[in-house]
């Protein structure tokens, strides 16, 4: 039946999906909609095919008395079966102080390396472009404490591990020798890290004329 | 009689972390003179930026740990005393000093 097929695709998919959206955190729908990632998916959606045609092939009934059954039965088993087997390892080789995975998980971590390089190079321009036109109007001495903790409260569930650490990088700036606008983007940037562009895009507009640079004396 | 500021809640907590660590200033300016070094040049042995960023054994080691827990770099032990790399986080930070740093060295 052709909708089984469908959804072992899909659950191959869906899996490469979790793997892409666990690594891209800031905004993952415009992770997931890049070509590399795309490719990602497509490759886990194979291996599921590809792991319910050899259940296929062989007969597997997975122990399913009633025949209506056995199909999602073995498009379950195709969905893990190509999973497990995609991202298990054989044994470990020790070089020095590293340890190397021998087995099919090492060409998924090189396949998932090169997607993340691909991914995060394409996104470092949208989001260089995203943080100068966002933070165009904001004045650093202004928005170092506000902008942050208005974010934090729009969003209510950041980790206090990620606080923390997000302090020490505001503190690091607030007491670093460089221009304005450099730590401007900074703040901008590492906010856009924690809390994605629409928060921060938010947080900006609402807070408005709060940390807007001063006009000018006449 | 004066009374300690005790946090009720996490926008509090974060709000005097964040104090804390702008008047702790131990190995901040350390730490961003290891960013834009690394800017420049993304990983390096950690015996060659000791010799580069020219600051005492103490004040850089702190710079290390901040940056450390700042999420910013990580340290990879070898046999060579250690390689500095910067994190995902730490490029993008170091992308952004460069602009800085290519503006200084248009003018200079």
């Amino acid at each position: 039946m052709w909708l089984e097929w469908v959804v072992a695709g899909l659950f191959g998919a869906l899996i490469g999906a979790g793997e892409i959206v666990s690594q891209f955190r800031d905004e993952p729908d415009d992770a997931l909609r890049t070509v590399p990632a795309l490719g990602y998916m497509l490759f886990n959606a194979l291996a599921s095919l590809f792991a319910l045609a050899v259940i296929r092939v062989f007969g597997w009934t997975m122990g399913v008395q009633d025949p209506a059954m056995t199909g999602w039965a073995q498009v379950v088993v195709a969905g893990f079966g190509a999973m497990a087997l995609l991202r298990a390892s054989i044994f470990n080789v020790r070089n020095g102080d590293q340890v190397i995975t021998i087995g099919p998980s090492r060409f998924l971590e090189i396949v998932l390396a090169s997607v993340k390089d691909a991914v995060d190079r394409k996104r470092a321009e949208q989001r260089g472009v995203a943080v100068s036109e966002i933070m165009k109007n904001v004045d650093f001495e202004k928005a170092w404490m506000a902008l942050p903790a208005y974010c934090f409260g729009l969003l209510q569930n950041l980790p206090q591990e990620e606080q923390d650490k997000f302090g020490k990088k505001l503190a690091l700036l607030a007491n670093s020798p460089m221009s304005a606008r450099v730590k401007t983007l900074l703040l901008g940037l590492t906010l856009m890290n924690l809390v994605g562009e629409k928060v921060l895009a938010t947080g900006v507009k609402n807070l408005d004329e709060e940390i807007r640079p001063s006009p000018p004396a006449s | 009689m004066q009374q300690k500021f005790v946090p009720e809640d996490d926008f509090g907590s974060f709000l005097s972390s964040v104090q804390r660590a702008v008047h702790q200033q131990k190995g901040q300016g350390a730490s961003m003179l290891i960013m834009s070094r690394l800017a420049r040049q993304k990983e390096a042995p950690v015996t060659q930026m000791m010799t580069k960023v020219k600051v005492s054994w103490s004040d850089f080691t702190e710079g290390l740990k901040y940056l450390e827990d700042a999420g910013l770099i990580e340290m990879e032990d070898d046999e060579n005393g250690g390689t500095l790399r910067l994190t995902d986080e730490g490029q993008h930070w170091a992308q952004t000093i460069s602009l800085e740093l290519d503006d200084d060295e248009d003018q200079g």
